[in-house]
C-alpha cells in the first residue's frame, strides 16, 4: 500500500499555536517519509527540546525526544549502532546554534550520515520568546529589552566550513519546495543540514511569513554552483536576500563507511567477538 | 615456599622510560612466577618532572606498594635525594656515577655502573639506559636472563628486530657487568612453579572486561586517569571489532551512548570526575529513557582540574547523586584488577537487565596500578541482555509498550529498526508508549516503575562485602574500591586481631543485610580516600551504623600498608 503523509500521524494532535511555521515542516517531513513508503521501523527521528521538538509526539515510528541541544550526538549513536537506519534530527535554532554548537562542528567534520533540520524561527519559542542565536542585531525581546547586542550566527556557513557535505535552506511557507529539499537531504549520504525559516506567529513579529516571502528566493539549479564552498558561503552572507534550495553539496564517504569495525555489517547485527579476549590476554604475561 | 619479598624502585626524569622499565621488570618476575604489584607516580607533565615506578615482588601474593625499598635505581640525583630515606636496612642503590651524585652512608650500599657510557658504546640512545638498569637489577637478583629477553622481545615486537636485539645487547651488558663486579644481595630469584597469572593495570582489566562483555561501542574524551582505556580499546579494535570513538566532548560521549543503547548495542564511556560533571544531564537522559550503558569513572582528587595524575575516592557521593531528581543507578567499585575484569562484565549484564546506567568506579590507583591476576579467578560472564524482546515475540504485537508498567519495574525493550517495536524514548516524563505526559497518575506510575528496578536489584543482584581474616577479630577494617590492596597488604602483619570487610557493590546498598552484618562488628576502622568519609556517611544513612574509627586520606597519595598498620596499633594500643 502506498503511504500517505497522514499515515505518520499519532493519536496526538499538534499543540503548536495556530498558524505556526512548525506545521509546514511537520507536513514536509511526513511527505518525505511517505515518498519513501517507509514503515515506522524504517527510520528514526531524534528531536531536540523546543516547540520544534514537540513534534516528537506528532510523528509515529521510532523516535527519541532528546535533551535541549543534544539530538545530534544521540543520532550519531543510533547511526553507529545501526547504520542502515536513516536518522533525522529535528531541532530548534536555539537548540542547534546555541546549545549544540560543538556537536554541530563535530557532526559536520565527521560526516555522520544524519540529516539535521533546523527550525529557524529566530526566537526561543518554548521558553516564551527570548532572542535566539539567529535573531537580528538590535532585536528587542524579553531578555533583550534594549536590543540584542550580538549579531546572528551564520549556521550554514559554519556547517560548510566545518565539513558538512550537504547544506540547504527551506521555508515553512513553501511546502512543496521544502519537501523536495528535505528529501534530497535525507537521500544524501553524509552529514546534511537544512535550515528552515519557520515563522513563530506568537513571539516573533519581525520574522513573519510575509517577511520571509519577501526576502527569500529560490536558487536555480543551473545557475548556482553547488560544489563551491566559497560561492555557497557567499550566498549565506546576505541577510536581506535569503537563498532557498541546495547551497552546497559534496561527495565524501560518511563516517560509518570509513570505520573499520563497521565493514562487515551494522554493529547491532554483527557477530559476537567477545571470545577474542582470550587471545588478548597473551599480551599480559 | 619462597621467602622472597622486596621492593624495587626506579626513578628519573619523565621521558626516560621509567614506566616502561617498571613494566619490563614486573613482567619478567611474573614470568618467573612471582607475585608483583607495580605502582607509578608522575606529575601531570610530559617532559621533566620526577617519575617513579616501584615493583613490590614476592613469592607470596602481594597486593600493594610498600613505603620502604630494597633496591633503588637512580637515573638522576633527584631520585637519590628524594628517596634515600625510604630504604630498608641493607638496601642497594644502583646508579650511574657519571650522572648521579650520591652520598655514602652506613644505611645502604652503593652499586655504581657507568650506564650512560656502556649504552653509548653499544650504540644505544640515552632513553635505553633504563633497560640497562633493569638488566643490572635482574642480574643482581640472579634472575634468568632468558625471561627478560622474552619480555623485551614481546614488548618491542612492533618496533622490529633491530630494536629488540639492541635492547638485548644492552641487557646482556648488564649481566656481564654484574658477573665482573659481583655483589651479594639477600634476595635471589629462582624460577618458581607455574602459577598461571597475568599482570595488567586496572584500566587494562576494565578494557578486557568490556571486550569480554561484547561491548561494541566505546565513546570517550581523554581525561587522566581514564584515558588509557581509550587507547587500549582503540589498539585492540581490529581484533574486538569495537567501534572506539574519541568524541568532541563528554556531552557528546554520554549522548552517543543513549543513541547506541536505543540501537541496542552494548556501550561504554570512560572519564574522570570533571568529564562526568559535563555528562550529568545526559546521564539523567539515560536514566529516564532507561538506556543501558556502562560508565567508567576513574577518580582523581580535586574539584575542577585538581591533581590529574594522583588518586582519591572523593567522587562516590557525586556519582550517587548525579543529575537532577531520582532514578536508579548501580555503582560497582572493583578492589583490584581481577575484580575490575569481572565486575566490568557484570556491569554490562546489570545495565541490560535493569535498563539503567551502571558505574565502574575506579581511581588513579586502580586504573594505573599494575596487578597480578590469577587465571582461575577470571570469570567469563554469560552475556545476559535482559528483556530485549526477540523478533518472534514482538512479531504478533500490535501495541508494543516500551515503558509498560511491570511488577519488577523492568519493561520489554525493543531496538531501533525492529518491526512492531516502535516507541518514543523521551526526556520528558512519558506514558508507556513514550509520549510526553503530565498526567499525575501516569507520572507516578512511571517513576515508581523505575524506582522498582532499584529494589529489584537489591533483592536479586546486590552482593554484600567480601570478608577477609579472622571472624572473631577485635577490629574490622571497612573499605571500598581500590583501597582493598593496601589493606590486604597491611593485614599480612596484623595477625588475628583484625579482619576486613571490602565493598565492591557500593550503591545502592541493601540496608537490612548490612545492618545485620555491621551490628556484629566490635571496633571498626573505616578507611577511605576522601575527606568526609563518604562511604561511611552512606552506610550511616542506610543503616544508622557508624564506625568507631576513621582513617581518611585526601592528599592524592594512596594508602600505604605501613600507615594502616600504625593506625591499627594506635587503636588497639600495642
Ligand atoms: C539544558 C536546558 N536549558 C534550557 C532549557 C529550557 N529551554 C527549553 S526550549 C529552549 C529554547 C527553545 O528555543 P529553540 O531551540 O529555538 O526552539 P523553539 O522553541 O524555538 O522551536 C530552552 C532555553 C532546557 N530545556 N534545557
Ligand atoms: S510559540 Fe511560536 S514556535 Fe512555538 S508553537 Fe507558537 S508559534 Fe510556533
Ligand atoms: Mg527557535
Amino acid at each position: 500500500m502506498v503511504k500517505q503523509a497522514n499515515d505518520y500521524n499519532t493519536t496526538i494532535r499538534p499543540t503548536w499555536c495556530p498558524g505556526c511555521g512548525n506545521f509546514g515542516i511537520w507536513a514536509a517531513i511526513k511527505n518525505v517519509l511517505a515518498s519513501k513508503n517507509w514503515e515506522g521501523h524504517n527510520y528514526v527521528i531524534v528531536y531536540g527540546v523546543g516547540c520544534s521538538g514537540n513534534m516528537a509526539d506528532f510523528i509515529g515510528g521510532y523516535g527519541l525526544h532528546s535533551l535541549h541541544g543534544r539530538s545530534l550526538p544521540n543520532a550519531e549513536g543510533i547511526k553507529l549502532g545501526n547504520h542502515n537506519l536513516p536518522v533525522i534530527c529535528v531541532a530548534g535554532d536555539g537548540d542547534t546554534y546555541g546549545e549544540a554548537g560543538n556537536h554541530l562542528i563535530h557532526a559536520a567534520r565527521a560526516n555522520h550520515d544524519i540529516t539535521l533540520i533546523v527550525h529557524d524561527n529566530r526566537i526561543y519559542g518554548l521558553t516564551t520568546g527570548q532572542a535566539s542565536p539567529t535573531s537580528e542585531h538590535g532585536f528587542k525581546a524579553k531578555s533583550t529589552p534594549n536590543g540584542l547586542i550580538e549579531y546572528p550566527v551564520n549556521g550554514l556557513a559554519l556547517a560548510i566550513s566545518e565539513g558538512a557535505t550537504f547544506v540547504a535552506q527551506g521555508f515553512a511557507g513553501e511546502l512543496q519546495h521544502l519537501t523536495e529539499v528535505i528529501k534530497k537531504a535525507v537521500d544524501h549520504k553524509g552529514f546534511s543540514i537544512v535550515n528552515v525559516f519557520q515563522p513563530c506567529v506568537t513571539w516573533n513579529k519581525l520574522d513573519t511569513f510575509a517577511y520571509f516571502k519577501e526576502h527569500t528566493y529560490k536558487l536555480e539549479e543551473d545557475k548556482h554552483d553547488r560544489h563551491s564552498k566559497i560561492k555557497a558561503i557567499e550566498l549565506t552572507l546576505d541577510r536581506e536576500r535569503l537563498p532557498l534550495g541546495v547551497l552546497y553539496e559534496e561527495e565524501r564517504p560518511a563516517y560509518h563507511e570509513q570505520e573499520a569495525s563497521l565493514q562487515e555489517g551494522t554493529l547491532i547485527s554483527r557477530k559476537d567477538y567477545s571470545d577474542s579476549v582470550t587471545e588478548l590476554f597473551k599480551d599480559f604475561r | 615456599m619462597s621467602k622472597i619479598d622486596f621492593t624495587w624502585k626506579i626513578g628519573g626524569e619523565a621521558g626516560f622510560g621509567i614506566a616502561s622499565a617498571g613494566l619490563i621488570f614486573a613482567k619478567t618476575l611474573n614470568r618467573l612466577n612471582y607475585y608483583v604489584y607495580g605502582y607509578l607516580e608522575y606529575p601531570s607533565l610530559i617532559r621533566g618532572g620526577h617519575n617513579v615506578y616501584e615493583v613490590h615482588v614476592s613469592g607470596e601474593p602481594v597486593y600493594s606498594q610498600e613505603r620502604q625499598v630494597d633496591l633503588l635505581v637512580c637515573l638522576n640525583t633527584e631520585t637519590f635525594n628524594l628517596h634515600k630515606n625510604e630504604l630498608k636496612k641493607d638496601a642497594i642503590i644502583i646508579y650511574d656515577p657519571l650522572k648521579t651524585q650520591v652520598e655514602e652512608s652506613a644505611n645502604y650500599k652503593l652499586y655504581a655502573v657507568e650506564v650512560s657510557k656502556i649504552v653509548k658504546e653499544l650504540g644505544g640512545l640515552p632513553v635505553m639506559e633504563n633497560n640497562l638498569f633493569v638488566g643490572i637489577s635482574l642480574a643482581l637478583l640472579q634472575a634468568d636472563k632468558e625471561a627478560i629477553f622474552a619480555v623485551v622481545s614481546d614488548i618491542f615486537t612492533d618496533k622490529g628486530e633491530a630494536v629488540i636485539s639492541l635492547n638485548e645487547k644492552i641487557i646482556e651488558a648488564g649481566y656481564d657487568f654484574v658477573t665482573a663486579h659481583p655483589f651479594s644481595f639477600s634476595q635471589k630469584i629462582e624460577k618458581l612453579g607455574e602459577k598461571n597469572s597475568y599482570v595488567m593495570t586496572g584500566n587494562e582489566a576494565i578494557s578486557l572486561g568490556a571486550i569480554a562483555a561484547d561491548c561494541r561501542l566505546y565513546a570517550s574524551y581523554p581525561m587522566t586517569p581514564a584515558s588509557s582505556i581509550l587507547h587500549i580499546l582503540a589498539g585492540y579494535s581490529n581484533t574486538s571489532k569495537m567501534v572506539v570513538k574519541h568524541v568532541g566532548d563528554e556531552i557528546e560521549a554520554i549522548n552517543l551512548l543513549v543513541g547506541a543503547s536505543f540501537s541496542g548495542v552494548r556501550c561504554m564511556t570512560g572519564t574522570s570526575g570533571g568529564g562526568f560533571a559535563l555528562m550529568n544531564e545526559g546521564f539523567g537522559l539515560a536514566g529516564v529513557t532507561e538506556s543501558a550503558m556502562v560508565l567508567v569513572i576513574s577518580q582523581r582528587p580535586g574539584p575542577a582540574t585538581g591533581l590529574p595524575t594522583w588518586t582519591g575516592q572523593a567522587d562516590l557521593q557525586f556519582v550517587i547523586h548525579a543529575a537532577q531528581d531520582e532514578f536508579p543507578r548501580i555503582v560497582l567499585a572493583p578492589g583490584d584488577a581481577e575484580e575490575a575484569y569481572n565486575l566490568t562484565q557484570e556491569a554490562f549484564n546489570l545495565a541490560d537487565k535493569y535498563q539503567t546506567p551502571v558505574f565502574v568506579l575506579s581511581d588513579k590507583y586502580l586504573s594505573e596500578g599494575l596487578y597480578y591476576l590469577q587465571k582461575e579467578n577470571l570469570q567469563k560472564f554469560p552475556i545476559n541482555r535482559g528483556k530485549l524482546i526477540p523478533n518472534e515475540e514482538i512479531k504478533n504485537q500490535t501495541n508494543f509498550l516500551r515503558y509498560a508498567v511491570t511488577k519488577d519495574g523492568i519493561s520489554p525493550r525493543s531496538v531501533a529498526g525492529q518491526e512492531n517495536g516502535e516507541y518514543l524514548a523521551n526526556s520528558y516524563e512519558h506514558d508507556e508508549r513514550g509520549f510526553a505526559t503530565e498526567d499525575a497518575i501516569v507520572v507516578k506510575n512511571q517513576k515508581d516503575k523505575r524506582q522498582q528496578k532499584s529494589l529489584n536489584y537489591l533483592d536479586n543482584d546486590f552482593v554484600g562485602p567480601s570478608f577477609y581474616g579472622n571472624k572473631e577479630a577485635e577490629l574490622t577494617i571497612i573499605s571500598w574500591g581500590s583501597t582493598k590492596a593496601p589493606v590486604l597488604e597491611a593485614m599480612k602483619n596484623l595477625g588475628d586481631k583484625v579482619n576486613f570487610m571490602h565493598f565492591h557493590h557500593v550503591y545502592p546498598l541493601n540496608s537490612q543485610l548490612l545492618s545485620k552484618i555491621l551490628s556484629q562488628t566490635k571496633k571498626s576502622l573505616l578507611l577511605e580516600g576522601n575527606g568526609t568519609g563518604q562511604f561511611g556517611l552512606l552506610l550511616r544513612e542506610q543503616t544508622g551504623w557508624q564506625s568507631t574509627h576513621l582513617m581518611l586520606k585526601y592528599d592524592g597519595r594512596p594508602f600505604y600498608p605501613e600507615e594502616i598498620q600504625a593506625k591499627i596499633k594506635e587503636i588497639l594500643g600495642n
